[in-house]
């Protein structure tokens, strides 16, 4: 391959200085002329009938310019079921639900009204566990979920509550078990967490004369939502615009309609004036979205040499009371939840089901922490009752090249056993540390995954080159801060030979921008890095065109190269690409490069088998590994060090490559130590705010080191993949099990709490 | 029900008249329109509204405005020195201490108050004087990386001009960037 | 949480004039102070004050003295962070400032003082049991005049002292002690920083320097009752022995029996029990070990591991 002069190199992030000095204008930084200040009104009750609402006062609250209710907006929302209002219709499902809301000049004066709204309740029994919610018998949540609209791969269950049944069937698990030397069952819990991106939820909204919506709002998938937003109202989608201001962290979180319905339902009561609906930090815990609480039964057959025969895993993913992305989640959650390893007969039921808790949508990972939080630990207790070191065990068992994965598909360029093995030597796995000098006991553990992204889906990007050399990009990737400004950038000077300071991002508005799919699951440096790879290409193209008249010489023999075209035996004969379509466009010319890319799906997953020949467009792998010191005494877990090793394909930029996964890691860690949404048996979420909602500070993070593996992906931009999400999928996993090699104690529920843990050693001492 | 106060912000002096019980962060936001500073919590638990007040870096949204009178407060606008970039700020751009941004100002403005006061500071006081601004992008790694970059540069600074050092690298001194 | 209503501020520069000025404009009024609870008070619990009155331009309400005769006086104003870096506390008495750099981070105790801590009566604060094994005493204004009283007779429920509306807490002051005196203060919760004591434990001790017997013992716990406690079943069982694990040990069961813990979000009221004992016997143990130099975050960490 050649050369490589700008993918590949540490650059800093194209958006750095405007971040630095405060100019970035996130969500609620915009400011629109006679904006209006919008508040809602949320349910205090987890599942009620709406008896009667009554807003005159509010509406006769000076300086209130609108009231309404779910009579005024009466629009029916959903990415795969349609199921969710813009406000509540009738009946509340969750403690945080929209009920009303309220738009005036001022916000002081719009929570002043919203204080003013009476609300009569008759309370409907609730449902907080899905495993109760789910049991035969019980009351529907969703009483017109069999007529709810829904897309095509939606499996309904006889079960109440279900939204969504996956099934994988491989083999006969049975017959596999009885086949095996050892059998082992356990059950893992994982609780709620939430995003808590720094940048709380905020959404502008304005409806002009013509009668088109304009949407501002930070959210990851802009023309999804538009399409969304379009079903809902029954609008063409040219009729609706997104424009994406910069989006202060999403992880997930800022997807759908969520603060976006609040906005769009007052801006058809405001007159033509545009309203601003800004969430305070409790109402984005409890409002927008949660990740899925999950519990994960899990069932193994080995042989006594270790390999693996059978496997039989149940999911009950907790959706919240609506269904966002729980469908989804759902399928991509529990397709590989039996892990990365050669199982020939595998059994997989996973259920996602409606609880009366807020809704649970897309949270970095979709679906795979909460997986190999049961996978990995359960992995190490197989390995222990077989006498075998964990290691050798995954050894034996994990995905390599050329293997068909119990979903029916052949794998190819699989870096996961390179990961895990570096990640143990990172971490001295089989090495004895010296004893803790207070006598604390010391444990290693780690944990291995292999997530899929999102297949099909579809990116465009464009390239505008102008006189002066400039280039343009106009890509659909949402920059969340993951860097992907960046990336796409390195890709186009890449492809033009020209320095990364002569190009720009555009901003993101669907009216002005090319499709693209969504900036999730990790899908863009593989997707969109292809699409503006392409458009790139497509414009250097039209450029050597041009050149090679000027030059008099053959396309192909043209270089390109800090901001020149050349050839290679005459660089004193150079022109800048400015020059070049000065000449042939003149001052005022541009040349446009277009560039789209599709993955082509094989054989789509199949509804009642789970089986696919191509289920993704690449597989991320991972290896982490974890050493820990605990208190006895207190049961208290000081995380020592971490190792994350991940195979990215290649790292198209490797200081922000070790940027995700070290951010990943906080997050994972977060999950495995502090993290839990608690809702009370009353449906209120107990722990709204960052007091008792513990992320990590910088006190709490202990050493890190992260090792890139490239393991080229052919189909991907360079070779490479994605690689946002992985970072914290297996973190917990690798804690969970440094903590049971350190105390002999597995503990099945997350977080690793002082308490939690305390509580397990006494159980097990007694 | 407004009160007239004189605060001198990011070095100019500037009377207001302002509601008293508007927050100190609504209050540079909404009414000065300087939106670098960003409301994360609104509760004091996360630090992304962290400015100097007289030379403190506290929590924005803590504050009152009829309690500012006479008070001198920076905030990241006010950072840069003249047209030029921050020691801290050029080394959180080259460190990659920045990921979605939306932390970025109030941890810059505990680095000053940070480097203001100690220039040498070991690891584990930059964890600790930064434990309480939350991030939830970097894992805190680059940043801490950045800020011990930020601190190397301003020794090497001060070494070399040692005049530089009583203004600390601060912009309150110097002209103040228009808005 | 919500934006705050309108109201006034006043900003009195003297403790007579705060307190006239309360007295003139009648109910509904509010004292500032660093305002890091008022003001969450304002915004999240619905406090709604009909006007404030700052108590932050009164310079005598401000600074740290200390007397010839050994006492210390702490003005109401001073901030947890001038407690946390003062000298003079970080050389008389290190887990006082100790006790105070656990409050929130840097920024909220730039704000947050001693005095509105105390006013404020939070059973989890963390000043407040150093405090108490610091037999430390608070000066109240009032009409009619000074109040002195005991802090441990100061609260008497959460959020609940024994003053008055109108009431001004000026001063915090710690009488002499023995000049062995040794103290420790052990903050427990999950995250190292930012967080709130799910228990909070402080101990005195002074140590008769060469028969190692404790003359004196004082253990004060938070977050594990009403209010912050003294854990007075507690002490004597220490006092004329020598300190050991087995010991010490023992006296964290009786002030874990003593105290009063609730169950929370935070924790439930049986692991509070069980770590007042747990943190009672290393306090002990690290008082006894005497005065660690180091203040620095670290070498507080693992001390209380």
């Amino acid at each position: 391959m050649e050369e490589l002069a700008v993918v590949g190199k540490p650059v800093t992030r194209v958006d750095a200085e405007e971040k630095v000095t405060g100019q970035t204008v996130y969500g609620y930084d915009l400011v629109l002329p006679n904006m209006l200040y919008g508040k809602a009104l949320f349910s205090t009750r987890p599942h009620a009938i709406i008896k009667r609402i009554n807003t005159e006062r509010a509406k006769n609250y000076p300086g209130v310019q609108a009231v309404i209710t779910g009579a005024d907006a009466p629009w029916i929302h959903g990415e795969t079921i349609k199921d969710t209002p813009f406000l509540a219709q009738g009946k509340v499902r969750y403690v945080g639900e929209p009920v009303a809301a309220v738009a005036a000049v001022d916000e002081d004066t719009a929570q002043a009204a919203v204080a003013l709204i009476e609300v009569e309740y008759e309370d409907l029994p609730a449902y907080f566990s899905p495993e109760e919610a789910s049991k035969p018998g019980a009351r529907a949540i969703h009483e017109d979920y069999p007529e709810y609209h829904k897309a095509d791969f939606i499996v309904t269950s006889p079960l109440p509550n279900v939204c969504e049944h996956f099934k994988l069937r491989t083999g006969d698990v049975e017959q596999g078990f009885r086949k095996s030397d050892l059998i082992l069952e356990q059950s893992f819990r994982v609780p709620a967490i939430q995003h808590a991106a720094m940048e709380p939820h905020s959404a502008h909204a304005m409806v002009d004369d013509s009668g088109k919506l304009t949407v501002w709002v930070p959210n990851d998938a802009p023309f999804r939502v538009r399409t969304e937003t379009a079903e809902a109202l029954g609008l063409p989608p040219e009729k609706i615009r997104y424009i994406n201001p910069y989006q202060g962290g999403g992880f997930g979180s800022k997807g759908g309609l969520k603060v976006e319905r609040i906005a769009i339902a007052l801006a058809y009561h405001t007159k033509g004036l545009p309203v601003r609906v800004k969430f305070n930090r409790q109402e984005t815990f409890v409002s927008t979205s949660t990740r899925h609480g999950a519990i994960v039964r899990i069932k193994s057959g080995v042989k006594s040499d270790g390999e693996l025969v059978a496997r039989e895993i149940t999911i009950y993913w907790d959706a919240g009371a609506y269904s966002e992305k729980s469908p989804t989640v759902c399928i991509r959650g529990s397709l590989p939840s039996p892990g990365p390893y050669r199982i020939p007969q595998v059994k997989v039921d996973g259920y996602a089901v409606y609880t009366n808790k807020p809704v649970a949508g897309a949270f970095r990972g979709y679906g795979i922490p909460q997986a190999a939080w049961a996978c990995e630990q359960h992995m190490d207790d197989l390995a222990k009752r077989l006498r075998m070191d964990p290691l050798e065990f995954r050894l034996k068992n994990i995905f390599v090249d050329g293997d068909v994965a119990y979903w029916g598909e052949q794998l190819h360029n699989v870096g996961l056993k390179e990961t895990l093995l570096k990640a143990t030597e990172g971490i001295g796995w089989g090495k004895t540390e010296k004893l803790d000098p207070k006598g604390f006991k010391i444990g290693k553990g780690f944990a291995c995954i292999a997530k899929p992204t999102r297949t099909p889906t579809t990116s465009n990007a464009s390239v505008l080159v102008d006189s002066q050399g400039k280039v343009t990009i106009l890509a659909g990737t949402v920059e969340i801060g993951q860097g992907c400004s960046t990336m796409l950038s390195q890709v186009a000077a890449e492809e033009l030979g020209i320095p990364i300071e002569n190009t720009r991002m555009h901003p993101l508005d669907t009216d002005v921008i090319p499709f693209d799919s969504s900036t999730t699951s990790s899908r863009s440096t593989f997707h969109m890095g292809n699409a503006v790879r392409h458009a790139a290409i497509h414009a250097r193209e039209q450029l050597a065109e041009i050149a090679s008249g000027i030059l008099e010489a053959p396309q192909e023999e043209l270089r390109f190269s800090d901001g020149k075209i050349f050839l290679d035996n005459d660089p004193q004969h150079a022109l800048t690409i400015g020059e070049v379509i000065r000449r042939q466009l003149g001052p005022d010319g541009v040349v446009r490069g277009n560039g789209s890319y599709t993955y082509e799906l094989g054989k789509d997953v199949d509804p009642q088998t789970g089986h696919s020949d191509h289920a993704s467009a690449f597989y991320m792998y991972a290896t982490q590994a974890a050493e820990v010191a605990v208190d006895e005494e207190t049961g208290r877990v000081r995380l020592l060090r971490v190792v994350a090793a991940h195979d990215v394909g290649k790292a198209i930029n490797p200081l922000n490559c070790v940027a995700q996964v070290e951010g990943g890691l906080a997050m994972g860690i977060g999950a495995a130590l502090h993290e839990e949404l608690v809702v009370d048996d009353h449906g209120r979420v107990r722990n709204s705010s960052f007091l008792d909602y513990h992320l990590v500070t910088s006190l709490d993070m202990p050493e890190m080191k992260t090792i890139i593996v490239e393991c080229p992906t052919p189909d991907g931009p360079y070779g490479a993949k994605g690689l946002g999400e992985p970072g914290l999928a297996p973190t917990p996993a690798a804690i969970g099990n440094a903590v049971a090699n350190a105390l002999g104690i597995r503990i099945y529920d997350l977080p690793l709490t002082p308490e939690r843990v305390y509580w397990a050693i006494q159980a097990a001492t007694d | 029900m407004h009160t007239k106060i004189q605060i001198r912000l990011n070095g100019k002096m500037q009377t207001l008249t302002v509601p008293p019980f508007r927050l100190l962060l609504d209050l540079l936001r909404d009414e000065i329109g300087l939106t670098g500073t960003k409301e994360g919590c609104g509760t004091g638990d996360c630090g992304a509204c962290t400015v100097l007040l007289n030379g403190k870096p506290v929590n924005s949204c803590l504050v009152l405005s009829g309690e500012l009178e006479g008070a001198d407060i920076v905030t990241i606008e006010g950072l840069k020195i003249g047209p030029y970039l921050h020691p801290v700020q050029q080394a959180f751009v080259q460190e990659g201490g920045a990921q979605c941004g939306y932390c970025t100002p109030g941890i810059l403005m505990m680095t000053k108050a940070l480097l203001d006061e100690n220039i040498n500071p070991t690891e584990e006081e930059i964890r600790f004087a930064l434990s309480g601004n939350l991030c939830r992008c970097t894992g805190y790694a680059k940043i801490i990386q950045a800020v011990q970059t930020a601190a190397a540069e301003l020794r090497r600074s001060y070494e070399e001009f040692p005049s530089s050092q009583r203004r600390g690298g601060c912009a309150t001194n110097k002209m103040p960037r228009s808005h | 949480m919500k934006r705050p209503e309108p109201f006034e501020v006043f900003q009195p520069a003297s403790v007579p004039e705060a307190r006239e000025f309360f007295r003139k404009n009648g109910p509904g009024g509010h004292f500032l102070a660093g305002g890091t609870d008022l003001v969450i008070a304002i915004k999240e619990k619905g406090l709604v004050p009909r006007y404030v009155v700052d108590l932050k331009k009164i310079p005598s309400l401000s600074g740290i003295r200390e007397s010839c005769d050994g006492s210390l006086t702490i003005g109401a104003l001073t901030t947890m962070r001038e407690i946390e870096t003062s000298s003079v506390i970080r050389k008389k008495y290190p887990f006082l400032a100790q006790s105070a750099a656990e409050v929130g981070s840097i920024q909220i105790r730039n704000r947050a003082t001693i005095g509105g801590n105390m006013a404020n009566a939070t059973p989890s604060a963390d000043v407040a049991p150093a405090l108490l094994v610091l037999n430390a005493k608070v000066k109240i204004s009032r009409s009619g005049g000074e109040k002195i009283v005991l802090l441990e007779e100061f609260f008497i429920g959460p959020g609940k002292t024994i003053m008055e509306p109108g009431d001004i807490l000026t001063e915090i002051v710690i009488p002499p002690t023995p000049p062995d005196f040794r103290g420790e203060y052990i903050k427990f919760s999950p995250r190292e920083m930012m967080d709130l004591a799910y228990v909070g434990v402080a101990v005195g001790v002074v140590v008769d320097g060469s028969r190692k017997i404790c003359r004196d013992v004082r253990i004060a716990l938070g977050a594990v009752s009403p209010t912050p406690i003294r854990a007075r079943k507690a002490e004597p069982l220490m006092l004329n022995q020598g300190i050991t694990p087995s010991l010490a040990e023992r006296v964290g069961e009786e002030a874990s029996n003593e105290c009063k813990p609730i169950s929370d979000v935070r924790s439930s009221a049986a692991y509070r029990k069980e770590m007042v004992r747990v943190n009672t016997k290393r306090a002990l143990l690290n008082a006894a070990a005497g005065y660690v130099e180091n203040l620095s975050w670290t070498a507080r960490r693992d001390r209380r591991y």
